[in-house]
């Protein structure tokens, strides 16, 4: 038990000391779920060494939190104070340390967002004064203001600019994924400095980090200081965009010629044919002022391109993305020729090397390839796995909502720093936002998809509203991860229900296939039905509405073009529209969801009234 | 401008740091009225951001496409005196449609902008690469993406990927009303977007956009619609409008639509008072009648132009604006037709110019009520274009309908005599009920609601011969009835009224092939009717009825499931 409550701090740990303290602080009391704080992932372990350090630092902290504390109590402000413990309890025990609340407010057993967001006025600006608090039980932990006063405002915008940041390019951090970019920088290497010819393939599932493993491997080859003899020269083919062998070598001898042409190196004369001909050529044929480099190689000389590349006088590396669709090209002489090239790269023999890399998703890639491409294949593969413990997840999410700002040094922004903390810290406390990373997790591990979900809450915050809320989190999350796929069928009119209503009908009664008359036909039926009723009230029938049919037709266009109706068969000019055959795509629970929340009350009749007949 | 809630989300986003791909879900076109590029456009953004916005019902080929994103990203006017030369353009014509070619011009065009931005006007230099952080940054807005996946297939995977793929910070936005998964490739090709769904407008946010739009003209005379001081009216209109038809129609757009075609009506018994009051009190010395109709503003215009202005809205005459009880009487009258309007214009039957001059008001607000009569009798039966068919084409109609609509197998049931040419009995049974014990099936829907099916050439005519028969215009004892039935006259008529598509040829390439050009020059004349050729009746259940109460018949009497 010990050694896992220690572990904890360090594996939640962001760069805040504060933080640390609230998790553990929580971590009794509130019954957070399992995962999130069972397990010790291998990297905070790691981190253990670096943690006594950080106690040290959350002393202080909590030293000058215990003071802005004070100051908004004595201010006499209706505060109500979150439950605390001393500083000293890195790692407490429910018994000996209970959370002691200082106004009513009885400790929930499920935070919500209202509950963070204490009622704090105008704060007054709390200067870290040397000063110490008297009573250690009665500590509490920074209060975040409702509204943000407005000397903090620029922080808030500084704080989101630099999540979002932080969001567009999420580190790479895993041991495994630097593995990864240690093999590839390791074989990009061998074809720099030793010029031999490498062919690897780069795995790993979708947002895995495939493609910025391949440019992390290479940036960091730009940094070591190659002459401009070893530069390598990078030739990125994707199969989605070259959809054949011939436009991609095309593409081929145009990034051949901007970056050999671009970098001012000059050729030796004897053993270059085609690129040292190809920008005179090209430049001479298209005289173009605005558009330099849409010169190519001339026609003869693409097919001999490839045999040409170790020729070349700097090594080449070749990035083929969706590297199983290029082997769905014919013959699959491109990867033929590639890897021919690559193999007959002689280490040694003056020539430059040659390194192809294939990124690709699908894990059976090489069965694809033909036996004598597969023979030339060096069958290197370099795995870029999906981080795979949900602790590394969630210390990710928590990494990139804590991203330092850049503005430092003033007591402003360190005050700002300690309540932007503190607030990340309640929201990764709450059980609703543990769920909500922890499923994203259990269904794609895509950091892709979390760094979507962590988005929108960012770019929501305002002065007004400026801490992240569960809720926000979870709304965020089913929009990005597209649960529903009609998620406005309770926003449509009143026709576009009844229509839904009437294909929800046909399909009960055991037509999957609908047609605009039959549905038509089902709702003139419940309106005459309903008019039956004679009951009124105010004056008014309470039977449905009337809708004309041109009105309904539309209507029923409109769940067209929405694709909520789709259609069976072709597109056929024979069929009139109204006998166009359909499909209803909600499923029921979708319908009846959606007819249940739209508040129309004879619709809602309507529909139930079938189920009991 | 106005700034749609979710867009400012994106022009956020943009500012800050603009992801690669984001997909805009708008099932409702919520977003039709708000200027989108603006929108999206008004964050202070930390990089320069170019626009371009396209439609992908507009782009159908990659040509059109590519050069309509570029020269929108470059602001380039392509000018006919120039042959219409696109952005990076050699002189011999257009820069070939590729995709390589396109993410190459992409890329230059960067460098370019870049490089302006700079004061560095050589741009034929070779340049080294520019760092990602310099230089605008593209946004690409597709409209209607939905799309791209019927036109552009093959495009659709590189242009999700754009940014990887062309190595430039460049943004992709596809807005659509499907939603994505409908969109994506198959096989999870593309990357994820970052989804914005776009959440129907509040009633309160359509009623701002609505009276948002009200067309101020700054040179409009003092009487017309459009003058700034009838602005509050407009938003007491535009909220009765909405109670009307908010309920069946979603799209703030539809809603704007149906405002401005009944707009000048509406506020025409006023003007009609404010007038009468001008003339009162300059003498009526103009005569100019102040038309409603909401084409002829141009007329207007020229009428404003033509009159000394001090004359015509003269500071002395005050034209208040109706009271509490004057917009009630407004209300009543104009009620009804909103929901006439929803009916015609939201459908499209007609369009709002030729509605609103159907629609127009001839009297003054002050008048008294019961003179308004003119204005509820307005819904005149629409003279249906079938009715001026000769018999024969009436009674073939009428046939075609009871051959889609029966089956085959009920025709002698329906239709059989017995030798002395009595009707058999039970004619009018209809299907048969299940038996009791029997587990039931799915019951077939009727035949009236899944469409017509096709029939032969020989049923359509043996049909009409029935027809004929139960009309009493021809005596089937004679052999005078094959004669009748196998006129040329029939069978050029049965052609003409598959010209005119009351009746669809079901197999209609098949007979197409086999004629020569010589033929089917001939306008269709000389189509082979005989043979396997096989029709369906377009008519609807409404047109067929009426057809067949113009020859003397009910048609329900004819159609075997008439009862369902």
């Amino acid at each position: 038990m010990p050694p896992k409550r220690r572990a904890s701090p360090t594996m939640q740990g962001g760069p805040t000391p504060v933080k640390r303290r609230i998790a553990v602080d929580k971590t009794p009391t509130k019954s957070m779920p399992k995962p999130a704080n069972g397990v010790v992932s291998a990297s905070a372990s790691k981190k253990v060494a670096a943690s006594a350090a950080s106690i040290r630092a959350a002393r202080r902290k909590l030293a000058s939190l215990e003071v802005h504390d004070r100051d908004a109590s004595d201010d006499g402000l209706n505060v109500v104070k979150s439950p605390a413990r001393p500083a000293a309890a890195t790692t407490p025990t429910p018994t000996r340390h209970p959370p002691v609340p200082r106004k009513a407010a009885p400790p929930k057993p499920v935070p919500r967002a209202e509950d963070y967001v204490q009622a704090y006025p105008d704060e007054p600006e709390a200067q870290p004064a040397p000063s110490t608090s008297t009573n250690p039980s009665v500590q509490s932990s920074v209060l975040l203001p409702r509204t943000l006063p407005s000397t903090l405002h620029p922080f808030l915008q500084a704080q989101r600019r630099a999540i979002l940041r932080a969001l567009a390019h999420p580190p790479l951090h895993s041991p495994e994924s630097q593995k990864a970019i240690g093999q590839l920088q390791e074989l990009l290497v061998g074809t720099i400095e030793r010029g031999e010819g490498n062919s690897c393939l780069v795995l790993g599932p979708k947002g895995s980090g495939k493609s910025r493993a391949v440019e992390e491997a290479l940036s960091s080859l730009a940094s070591t200081s190659y002459g401009p003899k070893q530069l390598p020269i990078v030739i990125r083919l994707s199969a989605n965009a070259q959809l054949n062998d011939k436009l991609a070598m095309r593409e081929i001898g145009r990034q051949l010629v901007r970056q050999t042409g671009s970098c001012g190196f000059i050729v030796p004369d004897d053993d270059e044919e085609a690129e040292v001909e190809a920008p005179v050529q090209a430049e001479d044929e298209e005289d173009e002022p605005v558009a330099p480099s849409f010169a190519l190689p001339s026609q003869a000389h693409i097919p001999t391109l490839i045999a040409t590349l170790s020729t070349l006088p700097r090594p080449a590396i070749i990035i083929l993305e969706s590297f199983d669709l290029f082997a769905t090209h014919a013959r699959q002489a491109l990867l033929y020729c590639l890897l021919d090239a690559v193999q007959s790269c002689r280490a040694g023999t003056g020539t430059s090397g040659i390194a192809v890399l294939g990124v690709t998703t699908r894990v059976d890639c090489l069965n694809l390839l033909e036996k004598r491409v597969k023979s030339r294949f060096s069958h290197r593969i370099v795995r870029v796995p999906a981080p795979n413990a949900l602790s590394d997840f969630t210390a990710l999410a928590k990494t990139l909502l804590t991203t330092p700002i850049e503005q430092k040094g003033s007591a402003q922004s360190a005050k700002w720093t300690r309540m932007w903390g503190e607030s990340i810290d309640k929201l990764f406390a709450d059980r609703t936002c543990i769920k909500v990373i922890k499923e994203t997790f259990e269904v794609v591990k895509d950091v892709g998809l979390l760094c979507r979900i962590l988005t929108t809450p960012i770019l929501d915050l305002t002065p007004t509203s400026p801490w992240l809320t569960p809720a926000q989190f979870a709304s965020s999350a089913e929009t990005q991860r597209c649960t529903s796929k009609f998620p406005f069928l309770r926003d449509l009119s009143y026709p576009c229900l009844a229509l839904l209503i009437a294909a929800h009908h046909a399909s009960s009664a055991g037509h999957e296939t609908i047609t605009f008359e039959m549905l038509h036909d089902a709702f003139s039926r419940a309106v005459s039905e309903s008019a039956g009723i004679n009951v009124s009230v105010d004056g008014a029938g309470v039977g449905m509405h009337r809708v004309k049919r041109e009105v309904m037709l539309r209507s029923f266009e409109q769940l067209v073009a929405s694709h909520v109706f789709q259609p069976t068969a072709a597109h056929s000019a024979v069929v009139a529209k109204q006998y166009v055959k359909y499909r209803c795509v909600p499923e029921r629970d979708e319908i009846k969801n959606a007819i249940e929340r739209a508040g129309y009350t004879m619709l809602k009749r309507w529909f139930t009234r079938w189920g009991q007949k | 401008m106005l700034i749609h809630p979710s867009l400012a989300r994106l022009s956020t986003l943009l500012a800050f740091q603009p992801p690669p791909f984001v997909f805009v879900h708008d099932p409702f076109d919520s977003l039709a009225l708000y200027d989108f590029v603006g929108n999206i456009s008004a964050g202070e953004a930390d990089m320069q951001l170019a626009f371009a916005q396209v439609n992908a019902v507009e782009c159908f080929n990659p040509r059109v496409l590519y050069t309509r994103i570029v020269n929108a990203l470059a602001a380039w006017e392509p000018i006919w005196r120039t042959g219409g030369e696109c952005w990076g353009g050699t002189e011999r014509g257009q820069w070939d449609p590729s995709w390589d070619t396109f993410v190459e011009t992409l890329r230059q065009l960067r460098q370019h902008l870049t490089l302006n931005e700079k004061g560095i006007a050589n741009p034929s230099e070779p340049l080294a690469q520019l760092p990602s952080n310099e230089g605008p940054h593209f946004v690409v807005v597709f409209e209607k993406a939905e799309r791209l996946k019927d036109l552009l297939p093959s495009l659709l995977i590189p242009l999700t990927r754009l940014s990887e793929l062309a190595h430039i910070p460049i943004t992709t936005i596809f807005h659509s009303a499907a939603p994505w998964s409908d969109v994506r490739p198959s096989f999870a090709a593309a990357p994820e977007p970052y989804h914005l769904p776009i959440p129907p407008l509040s009633q309160p946010e359509t009623l701002h956009l609505l009276a948002s739009l009200f067309p101020i003209r700054p040179d409009a005379p003092k009487i017309s619609p459009y003058h700034s001081s009838l602005q509050p009216l407009y938003g007491f209109f535009i909220e009765a409008v909405y109670s009307v038809c908010g309920s069946n129609i979603k799209e703030p757009r539809e809603l704007a639509y149906i405002a401005a075609a009944r707009w000048p009506g509406f506020v025409s018994p006023l003007l009609e008072d404010w007038k009468a009051e001008r003339d009162r009190v300059h003498g009526s010395d103009n005569e100019h009648e102040y038309e409603d109709d909401v084409g002829s503003h141009r007329e207007k215009r020229r009428l404003a132009g033509e009159e000394v202005k001090g004359q015509r809205d003269g500071p002395d005459v005050a034209y208040p604006l109706p009271t509490e009880e004057g917009r009630m009487r407004l209300l009543r009258l104009f009620n009804q037709t909103f929901s006439s309007a929803l009916t015609s214009l939201y459908p499209r039957t007609t369009h709002a110019r030729a509605w609103a001059r159907h629609n127009r008001a001839t009297y003054r607000l002050s008048q008294p009520f019961d003179s308004h009569h003119n204005l509820l009798d307005i819904s005149k039966a629409a003279v249906s274009p079938l009715s001026s068919l000769t018999r024969l084409a009436k009674v073939l109609l009428v046939a075609s309908y009871v051959a889609s609509f029966n089956p085959a197998k009920t025709d002698i049931r329906m239709f059989g005599r017995t030798p002395g040419g009595m009707r058999k009995r039970g004619w009018r049974h209809g299907p048969r009920k299940a038996r009791k014990g029997k587990i039931a099936k799915a019951s077939k829907p009727a035949a009236r609601l899944t469409g017509p099916a096709s029939f032969p050439l020989d049923r359509l005519i043996a049909l009409y011969g029935l027809i004929l028969m139960e009309l009493d215009d021809i005596d089937v004892e004679t052999s005078f009835a094959e004669l009748e039935l196998l006129k040329v006259h029939v069978f050029t008529t049965v052609t003409e009224l598959v010209q005119m598509k009351l009746i669809h040829r079901a197999s209609a390439n098949s007979s197409a092939s086999s004629h020569s050009g010589a033929n089917s020059a001939a306008g269709g004349a000389g189509e082979k009717l005989e043979g396997s050729t096989l029709y369906k009746s377009n008519l609807d259940f409404d047109a067929g009825c009426r057809l067949a109460k113009e020859i003397g018949l009910d048609l329900t009497n004819l159609l075997w499931d008439s009862n369902n």
